[in-house]
This record gives C-alpha cells, sequence and structure tokens, in this order.
C-alpha cells in the first residue's frame, strides 16, 4: 500500500531510510531469532542506490529527503516486500518532474517483473499512459472498465467528472 | 565543526552531558557524594529505579505513558511477603508468582489502553489508585517486616566484589537493548510510536506491539518490587510511591520523546542514573522530602521542555557553528 498522504500514513520520520524501507518484511534480516542490522544496512545501500535516493538517507532521518525522494523510499519500501499486488494512492502527488519520471521507471520495473498494481490517480495522462486497464469510478461505483489504449483523456474526463454517462461517449 | 554539531544531535549525548554535569555539580555541593561508602549507595539506590524505567522506556516509545509502575512495586512487595512469611510459600515460588502478577498488571493496562480504546493516561491512572488500594486491602494497611532471611543476600549479596543489583541492572539492560534493536517486536515498536497509521498500513499489529509494551512493563515493575523487598525486607502498601514518575524521568532525561518512537535503552540508564543522583545529592544536602518532590517535578518539565524545543536549539546550533 502506497498512500496518498505520505507524511501522514507512510514514512516513519524516527527510522533512517534503511530501517524504512526493511519494515515491510523484517524476516528477512532474520539470523536466528535476531534482526542483522549488517544485513539491514547492505539492503539500504542497494535500494537507495538502485532508486536514486541520496546517500545522506543512510544514516539520517527520512525527514531531511524532498517529497520526491520520501515517495521513492517508500515505493523502495514495497519493492523490498516482495508483495504481489500494490495499491498506490496518488503516488506521483506533489513531487517534482524528475521524482515523478523515476516513479514512473519504478511502477513499469515493478509491472514486469510481474507484479500488479492499483494506480488510484487523478492524473488523467498518468493514467493512460500508465495503465492496462482503466476504470473509472465515481461515487463509490466502477462506472466503467476499458483497455486504456480505446480511451482518449477526454473520454475519461467526460466520465469520471459525469459531464455524460458512459452510454453517450460511446 | 560538523563533528561537534553531530554529537549536539545524537541521541544519547544530551542525556550524557547532563548527567555529567548533575554529578559534578552534586559533588561539588558535598565533598560526602565522591566517597565510596556513597557511591555504593547510590549504585545500590537506582537499582530499582533503572530496572522499573525499562518497562516505562517501551511504553513511552509506543506513544503510551505508564503512570502505575509505583503500585505494582508496592503491590508485589506486599504480595510476596505475604506470600513468604504468612502462607510459608518458598521464596522462589513466591517471586515466581509475583512476577506473574506484574505481567498480570500490565496486561490489564495495556488491554484496556489498546483494545479497550481508553487512553493508557486514563487507564494507568486508574490502576495506579487500584493497584495500591488491593495492597492496602491485603495488608490491611500495615506494612509487613522481616519477611525472610533468604531475601536480603538477593540485594546485598556480592559477586567478585561487586554488589549484585549492579549485575541484574546490567543483565536486564542487555536483554532490553537486544529486544528493542535486534528484534521484530522491537522494531514494531519503534515504529508504532513513530507513525501508528504507517506501521498500521505495513502490517505491524499496532495493539498487540503496544500491549507486549505494557505487559513487559508490568513484569520490570514486579522485578523492581522484588528487589525492593530485598532491599528492605519487606513489604509495605506504601512503597514505590515515587517510583512511577522517577521511571518516566529517567525515560524523558534520557531523550525519550513522550510522542513516541525516539529513545533507547542505555540513555535511560543514564537518565535513570541522574534521577539517583539528584536524589542523593538532595539527601546528602539534607533537602526535605517536599523540596526532593518538587526538585523531580520541575525535572521532568525541563526534560520534556527540551526534548520539544531540542530541534529549534538543535538548529540554532548548527547555524552557530557554520557561520564560524
Amino acid at each position: 500500500m502506497v498512500p496518498e498522504n505520505r507524511k501522514a500514513d507512510g514514512c516513519f520520520f524516527n527510522f533512517e531510510g534503511p530501517k524504512n524501507i526493511t519494515i515491510s518484511r523484517l524476516k528477512e534480516l532474520l539470523q536466528g531469532p535476531f534482526l542483522s542490522l549488517l544485513k539491514e544496512r547492505e539492503f539500504g545501500e542497494l535500494f537507495l542506490k538502485r532508486m536514486n535516493i541520496p546517500a545522506t538517507a543512510l544514516e539520517r532521518s527520512v525527514q531531511y529527503l524532498s517529497g520526491g525522494n520520501q515517495q521513492k523510499v517508500i515505493l523502495a519500501r514495497w519493492l523490498f516486500s516482495r508483495a504481489r499486488i500494490l495499491i498506490m494512492d496518488e503516488p506521483t502527488q506533489g513531487i517534482d518532474i524528475g521524482a515523478k519520471l523515476e516513479v514512473y521507471h519504478v511502477i513499469n520495473e515493478l509491472t514486469a517483473s510481474g507484479i500488479s498494481i492499483i494506480l488510484i490517480s487523478s492524473d488523467f495522462p498518468e493514467l493512460l499512459a500508465m495503465s492496462d486497464r482503466v476504470a473509472v469510478v465515481r461515487d463509490g461505483k466502477i462506472l466503467h472498465i476499458t483497455e486504456s489504449e480505446q480511451m482518449t483523456e477526454y473520454q475519461l474526463i467526460g466520465m469520471a467528472s459525469g459531464a455524460g454517462t458512459s452510454d453517450e461517449i460511446e | 565543526m560538523e563533528r561537534v554539531s553531530r554529537f549536539f544531535r545524537s541521541t544519547v549525548a544530551g542525556p550524557l552531558v547532563a548527567f555529567l554535569v548533575v554529578a559534578a555539580s552534586v559533588s561539588l555541593a558535598t565533598p560526602r557524594f565522591l566517597q565510596p561508602q556513597n557511591l555504593s549507595n547510590v549504585s545500590l539506590q537506582v537499582a530499582t529505579v533503572a530496572v522499573v524505567s525499562i518497562g516505562a522506556t517501551l511504553v513511552i516509545l509506543t506513544g503510551g505513558i505508564d503512570l502505575s509502575p509505583g503500585s505494582t512495586v508496592a503491590l508485589v512487595t506486599c504480595t510476596l511477603a505475604i506470600l513468604v512469611k504468612n502462607k510459608g510459600l518458598p521464596l522462589p515460588v513466591g517471586i515466581l508468582l509475583v512476577l506473574l502478577l506484574g505481567v498480570a498488571c500490565g496486561f490489564v493496562n495495556g488491554f484496556f489502553s489498546t483494545y479497550g480504546r481508553i487512553p493508557s493516561f486514563i487507564v494507568t491512572l486508574a490502576t495506579m489508585s487500584i493497584y495500591r488500594g488491593l495492597a492496602f486491602l491485603i495488608t490491611k494497611g500495615t506494612p509487613i517486616f522481616s519477611v525472610s532471611p533468604a531475601l536480603e543476600p538477593l540485594f546485598y549479596g556480592k559477586l567478585l566484589g561487586i554488589p549484585l543489583p549492579f549485575y541484574y541492572v546490567v543483565i536486564l539492560y542487555a536483554l532490553g537493548s537486544l529486544f528493542l534493536r535486534n528484534t521484530v517486536q522491537g522494531r514494531a515498536i519503534y515504529a508504532v510510536g513513530g507513525n501508528e497509521s504507517a506501521a498500521r498500513l505495513t502490517g505491524i499489529a499496532v495493539n498487540r506491539s503496544k500491549l507486549l509494551a505494557f505487559v513487559v512493563a508490568g513484569l520490570t515493575a514486579a522485578i523492581g518490587g522484588v528487589l525492593l523487598t530485598a532491599w528492605l525486607n519487606s513489604g509495605s502498601p506504601n512503597y514505590g510511591a515515587e517510583l512511577g514518575l522517577q521511571s518516566i524521568a529517567a525515560a524523558v532525561i534520557g531523550g525519550a520523546s513522550l510522542v513516541g518512537g525516539y529513545g533507547s535503552m542505555i540513555a535511560t540508564l543514564v537518565g535513570a542514573l541522574t534521577v539517583a543522583v539528584v536524589q542523593n545529592g538532595l539527601n546528602l544536602l539534607a533537602v526535605p522530602a517536599s523540596w526532593q518532590e518538587i526538585t523531580l517535578g520541575i525535572v521532568i518539565v525541563a526534560a520534556v521542555g527540551l526534548d520539544m524545543w531540542k530541534s529549534s536549539i538543535g538548529r540554532a546550533f548548527s547555524k552557530l557553528f557554520r557561520q564560524t
């Protein structure tokens, strides 16, 4: 789960980068009954480098990272978790263009490795570009599911805002 | 200069400096402080506070608070005294039973403040009253003296010339530190205190972690109670009244944040030493008990205040160093 509000629901500001990442699968660090802090550091270095996050996050709280880098730390957490389905709620909200691009790369990397992603977004071009299929939800109901290639941004906006029913558009 | 400002930001530095300042000023104020006899007294006095503070730290790390350990200690001293002296149970059995009693006390605190959804402050304020009330109930208000001749060696005994309580403290803190730093459960406690909703979304059993912290707090309070019973060879419903506040003070002076998520065992140990030295210093200077309680209160407010203001103090420091 990559929450919409990363400050309130995502980051552990009392943890440095590695601890923020490994928290999703602490079992991986177990050596007998105990956590190996050495292993944790190795994983931390690996993932920070892979996600292009400043190495300062190795030893300092993630509160000193930019929003985009914080978001990448949370993505790294789920990369580390080996979850098979990820729910991402507005993963590119409030981060700069460069970081956005990196988030997209990570999403593609994740799906390429066989992980399914449910991407919740109000950025329509992003939805159409990233998704295989798009489900339009309005008033708590799924109105419509289509292959994203068969849908234009205008149709999407129309359906989501309720400017017309799906029948009219078709 | 970078190193200096990093030192000021590190977690044990503050408490250690505070401890050294306190110890230095006490030894300046009264030459008796540094005498070997007094130092060994302090090391005995610190044992109970230090042990009880382990549990206080865990609870504070989860973002909760436990006000009841002083009353748990009182209940434990009375129960142990009754079991051993009046009921004639063997001492080891009695100790085992009161440790279980401590676990039960902690469980009640934890259960109501997690699954019961009552703030831990209120739950433990209530049990602080209930546990001490129970202690009065079972003793009918009278202390029980000379519990057992087998008790005193537990506290006054020495191994290789070093008093036993020293070993208890070192072993328990080593275990506590190992638990916090190197186990999944320990890490979960930090995570819950750091960001409860993130912890939940990451799949951590939030309530179970909090409950565990309270149960361990009950256990360490009971161990403190056993130590106190051995120390004074007696049980009384009036014992341990100041331990609740002292254990919180130890954790907070050690830099634990009442918001949760920050703190460590070693830092709390430094905090407990500071509390004991302050108390010992005031005793040596013949300061009346009323003033000692007032001092303890002021120390807690000052320590929490420093914690709340430290980020701005830290920023001021690093700005200062960057300019020079």
